[in-house]
């Protein structure tokens, strides 16, 4: 059975909603911790497309590695799957002080961690956390950069203290937020060496690390009697398998239970008649214009991009020229099977309440051409498009060529395409080494609203600028959304920022997709928590014999 | 033969050395390992103190000779990804590579003889076209391709075997097919024409007239003959394999060293690259040489037609 | 691995006669393969029935013609883009005979003028550079140009260059042996006497001697380097997208077996019976120029 994104988009918005309850939030834990009286059998297998950096360390992890390790790890809290509400998880409550500058956690009594490491304790909190903010930390999670001091009044009190108030905190210590490494290894692990603690790396999680081979597999083994959950499974074992079609064939003939897939494969695994569970929201494609970069100098030759910069009449009519040059609903239909909600604005999933009413530019070829002529373009222009794939997700370079053939059909462009493994480019997000290239690529959803993943790749100083543009208004726009402790006030910022982007049409937008997976018989129920684009809560997979 | 051999054995040497050198070279040109190495945001004290740690701020022949050095005593340093010791990564791929091109030769030597010895003595019926065409085809098809279409027909329609990834023993039969396929059509010509020789040999013809049993002059007494250039062959093949490992071993998901390097390419882990190829190399040399030495042992003529040699 | 000499007859010129007799002798279904595949390289544009690289996305995937589902205008059917199988499959034969015949003209250039060289001067020269040969000889070549390709980013020109000097070796060996065995020629010695100087020798009496191996030598390794592109541009390092390379395009159709299987298919076929046709013309050439010549 398949879940249409919008199926679940409304409970989903409640839910969003109440994620910035202050004070304490005691609500029961949403399976109920006396279920496991079955005893774990079999083994639940698990094929991806990528271990990412394969490192278990808080400071060696940008974020993809969760798609690997978060099954032996657990975060401060957890999201529901069905609300997106914050639930307790190491700690079992939590209060924002100073205007959310500080964060009090008051931790769970008794959890253990693996292979005799003791209880978990606030030291171990501290450990993580300052490990994961050290200088030169790969970690991605922003208030680590703002990290002060994490102080132990006693050893189930952690009292977080930042630079600057941070009201989005409980979204980067959370299991159910995609790419947020800040899951609490253990203060006597670590100290055993990086080497050590990532050959065997110890967590408090429902499944506990048996082997590692590099680029080949990853084994655990379910812990009895786990605080929160023991899984039906005995054991967990996930495959890296590159080819997207080798996964499905693997689903198909029950060889893993559970495979990741593009959801550009959407036939294929219709084909192959394989069961699929979706995620809704999980990221944004489109095609970036970008290397519009100000403060680059002569060097990037600003004057001689025909697409910016960005505030110019000229560029800005080349950058709608190239949308309206797209048939997004051939490319929505072909190539993804239907899964793709059309947003005007990347990450702006319609009926949000910080979604303005806008319609995407639409497909006309003539206008296109027309606007081309206007700008003194009327036989396009020559340029080069990074094709960045994610592994195991084609739909970047599938999308991108698309556009690409479509823009030299329509309009007469010719594009020197440039596939690109996305390891290698994520160097240059900050490097900014692509001046004026265009770059086809998905960003994924890693927070709850739509300027968290526009923080990090829109705003000037941001950790990855992808989006090829450092504009002033953007910049202040995130910078005040960023402080607004205000559910409210922040939606209304974050409508009138998608407003300003929409008419300086940035990019070719095409849409919104979900995270895939194809399931094999063997796999019951299974909660998943929209936006969360790697397997989790597997330990609450019922299994079916 | 002496001399021929240690003469060799400097030539691999070189070898090795010219491989090494073109690997550092490629890494050093193509852009800043400090900048693979840390994050995007690091600062620029932080990259300086690393490209001191890693010996990256002294000049370029000082570096090559750390280089060199850590290469002889099997140091390939870390891996930038895992942060773990390269040679580690290697041996723990090695033995799939290896194990993948034994099970590759035994197919095409069980495959390719057999076939061979029939088409040779049943030469010029059916069978023997059938044959003759079986390995004409075996040097035309793209192993790449071939793998594609296996996986295809019993990887996925009819979903009797793993379509990739390395589990239990069944899991071996479509890679090994697929690397044996063109060497077991070379086996194949190999046997039939060496067999067609040794049939016509005198001591052959007097084994049938001293009437016995054809199975037994077939099987035992020609074959044995015929077996020399074979072996000598199946060591070749192991060369042939190494060579197409990095393909077969991408199409079929293969934890093997061909992967290991090609992953490390795609995300510019340049100490697995140089590692990889380092120990690739000094395999497919080794082999390589075996097969000269095999060669210049069995037909010393071989030897005088080289230079110097 | 060794090469055993030979003695060969000047090759006399030809006369038209002549030509038409080896014509006649041609094998028929190599020669006939071989056409079509240089003749859809020379004249894609009048044969193609479609644009290589811009496709309908509407009719992505359509089946071959004779297939339910299928249409004559896309006689093989159609891709993951909706580009034209067929179309992309004869552009496609431009590019691999473009590479293949590039990198084997650059290896050949080098490896003869190096095996004459070799050959004529003999001693420390020739030690040397066949010492050198064989260190080429002996490197995993796949892997090499998968390394060089990856760094240098893939283009045709890196292909090229990358695939040719790696083969410069097995022409230098087969010209080397070749030089060897002429140079014993009394005809050599006469030159000598009479002054000639050693470039005017190799150029006259020996280089056109060696033209009937380097044939047979070249013949095979275009099949080779076909193989060895196709490899690289499967594996991603080769030819960049969108152009039809065929390696290319079964990597990209290996996507699609489950709903396309033909769009890594007729590619591959189309690489086998150009392979299969360039070996057996290879084979053929061989026994025609010198039924002696085994190993090469």
């Amino acid at each position: 059975m398949i879940v249409h994104p919008l199926a679940r988009r409304r409970r989903f918005r409640l839910g969003l909603l109440s994620v910035l309850t202050f004070g304490s939030v005691l609500a029961a834990a949403w399976y109920p911790i006396a279920a496991d009286a079955q005893e774990p059998k079999g083994t639940l297998n698990i094929a991806l497309a990528t271990f990412a950096n394969e490192t278990f360390l808080p400071d060696s992890t940008p974020g993809a590695e969760m798609v690997f390790s978060n099954y032996m790890f657990e975060h401060l809290v957890r999201r529901d799957p069905n609300t997106g509400e914050n639930l307790p998880m190491l700690a079992e409550s939590w209060q924002a002080q100073d205007g959310a500058a500080t964060w009090v956690f008051k931790l769970r009594r008794g959890v253990k961690f693996h292979g005799g490491f003791g209880e978990m304790t606030c030291e171990d909190i501290k450990a993580t956390f300052v490990k994961g903010a050290r200088p030169g930390s790969a970690n991605t999670a922003t208030f680590l950069k703002k990290l002060k001091e994490v102080q132990c009044p006693d050893p189930y009190t952690a009292v977080v203290k930042l630079n600057s108030p941070h009201p989005m905190m409980l979204n980067e210590v959370n299991s159910g937020v995609f790419a947020q490494v800040t899951y609490i290894n253990s203060k006597k692990a670590l100290e055993r060496g990086d080497d050590a603690a990532n050959r065997h790396p110890i967590g408090t999680g429902p499944w506990e690390f048996v082997s590692h081979t590099f680029g080949d597999r990853v084994e655990y083994k379910a812990v009895r009697n786990h605080w929160r959950k023991t899984p039906e499974f005995d054991r967990l074992v996930l495959l890296k398998v590159p080819e997207a079609a080798t996964r499905i064939a693997m689903v198909a003939a029950g060889r893993v239970d559970i495979a990741e897939v593009g959801v550009d494969f959407i036939k294929e695994l219709k084909a192959a008649k394989v069961e699929t569970r979706a995620i809704p929201e999980f990221a944004s494609i489109g095609i970036t214009l970008g290397g519009m970069w100000p403060d680059r100098g002569p060097g990037t030759s600003m004057a001689k991009l025909p697409w910016g910069p960005l505030d110019d009449e000229r560029a800005r009519k080349v950058r709608l020229a190239f949308n309206k040059a797209v048939d997004v609903q051939a490319i929505r239909e072909q190539i993804f099977g239907g899964f793709l909600d059309p947003t005007a604005v990347t990450m702006f999933f319609p009926g949000k309440p910080w979604t303005p009413n806008l319609k995407p530019y639409g497909f006309d070829v003539a206008q296109a051409r027309q606007l081309m002529k206007e700008a003194g373009y009327p036989n396009c222009f020559e340029f080069t498009m990074l094709m960045v794939t994610w592994p195991g997700r084609g739909y970047g370079p599938r999308a991108g060529e698309a556009v690409a053939s479509m823009l030299e059909k329509n309009l007469g462009c010719k594009i020197t395409r440039e596939p690109m493994d996305r390891a290698i480019f994520s160097r240059h997000f900050g490097a900014r080494t692509y001046p004026g290239k265009a770059l086809a690529y998905a960003f994924p959803q890693v927070g709850t609203e739509p300027w968290e993943i526009w923080i990090r790749i829109g705003h000037s100083k941001g950790a990855a600028q992808i989006t090829g543009f450092e504009h002033p208004t953007m910049d202040d726009f995130l910078d005040r959304i960023s402080r607004e402790a205000d559910p409210n006030a922040r939606a209304k910022l974050q409508k009138q920022m998608a407003e300003w982007a929409y008419r300086q049409v940035p990019r070719i937008e095409l849409g919104g997709t979900v995270a895939l997976f194809g399931v094999s018989k063997r796999v019951g129920k299974w909660p998943l928590v929209p936006g969360q684009g790697v397997p989790h809560y597997t330990e609450y997979i019922t299994r079916v014999d | 033969m002496q001399r021929y051999i240690l003469g060799r054995i400097l030539q691999l040497v070189v070898s090795l050395l010219v491989v090494v050198t073109f690997v550092f070279l490629l890494s050093r040109l193509s852009g800043d390992p400090v900048q693979l190495m840390l994050d995007v945001r690091a600062t620029e004290e932080e990259k300086q103190a690393l490209r001191v740690h890693l010996g990256l701020d002294k000049p370029l022949p000082v570096q090559y000779g750390v280089y060199l050095q850590g290469m002889l005593v099997g140091d390939f340093g870390r891996s930038i990804l895992s942060r773990r010791p390269v040679l580690e990564h290697i041996w723990e791929r090695l033995p799939n590579t290896l194990m993948l091109g034994a099970v590759g030769i035994l197919f095409s030597i069980a495959i390719g003889v057999p076939i061979g010895v029939y088409s040779a003595v049943k030469r010029g019926t059916v069978l023997d076209h059938v044959a003759r065409v079986f390995a004409v085809m075996g040097q035309a098809v793209p192993t790449f391709w071939l793998g594609i279409m296996l996986i295809l027909i019993f990887g996925v329609w009819l979903a009797w075997l793993p379509p990739g990834g390395k589990s239990g023993p069944e899991s071996f039969i479509l890679p090994a097919i697929t690397l044996g396929y063109f060497t077991a059509a070379a086996i194949m010509r190999l046997t039939r024409s060496s067999m067609l020789e040794v049939l016509g040999a005198e001591y052959v013809k007097f084994a049938r007239i001293k009437g016995l049993h054809e199975q037994v002059v077939v099987w035992k007494h020609a074959l044995k003959n015929a077996t020399i250039p074979v072996l000598t062959f199946s060591v070749m093949l192991f060369v042939i394999f190494l060579g197409g490992a990095v393909v077969t071993e991408t199409v079929f998901a293969w934890p093997g060293l061909g992967r290991l390097i090609l992953e490390g390419i795609n995300t510019r882990d340049y100490p697995i690259v140089q590692g990889g190829v380092m120990v690739f190399s000094a395999i497919y040399l080794l082999a390589n040489l075996m097969v000269d030495v095999l060669y210049s042992y069995f037909n010393p003529k071989i030897r005088f037609a080289r230079p110097g040699g | 691995m060794a090469t055993v000499e030979a003695q060969r007859p000047v090759l006399v010129g030809h006369g038209l006669r002549k030509a038409w007799g080896v014509v006649r002798q041609l094998p028929a279904t190599p020669t006939l393969i071989l056409s079509l595949v240089i003749f859809g390289a020379l004249f894609a544009e009048q044969l193609a029935p479609h644009h290589p690289t811009e496709g309908e996305l509407r009719m992505r995937t359509m089946p071959a013609a004779w297939v339910e589902g299928g249409s004559a205008t896309h006689l093989l059917g159609t891709d993951d883009q909706g580009r034209d199988i067929l179309s992309r499959i004869i552009y496609g034969s431009r590019i691999s005979l473009a590479v293949s015949l590039t990198a084997v003209l650059l290896a050949g250039t080098l490896g003869t003028a190096i095996g004459l060289i070799a050959g004529y001067k003999g001693g420390l020269v020739d030690a040397l550079l066949m010492r050198l040969a064989d260190i080429g000889l002996s490197m995993p070549l796949i892997l090499i140009a998968v390394v060089v390709t990856a760094v240098t980013g893939p283009s045709f020109r890196n292909v090229i260059l990358v695939i040719g000097f790696l083969l410069w070796p097995r022409f230098a060996r087969q010209v080397r042996g070749e030089t060897l065995s002429i140079k014993e020629n009394d005809y050599i010695a006469l030159a000598r006497v009479a002054g000639r100087s050693g470039p005017y020798i190799v150029w006259r009496h020996i280089f056109p001697n060696v033209i009937p191996s380097l044939l047979v030598v070249s013949t095979l390794q275009v099949a080779y380097v076909i193989l060895v592109e196709g490899s690289l541009s499967f594996l991603g390092v080769g030819v960049p997208p969108p152009h039809p390379a065929w390696g290319l395009m079964i990597a990209e159709g290996r996507q699609l077996v489950w709903t396309a299987p033909w769009v890594a298919a007729f590619p591959g076929i189309a690489m086998g019976l150009t392979l299969l046709a360039m070996n057996m013309f290879g084979d053929w050439l061989r026994d025609k120029l010198d039924p002696k010549l085994r190993q090469v």
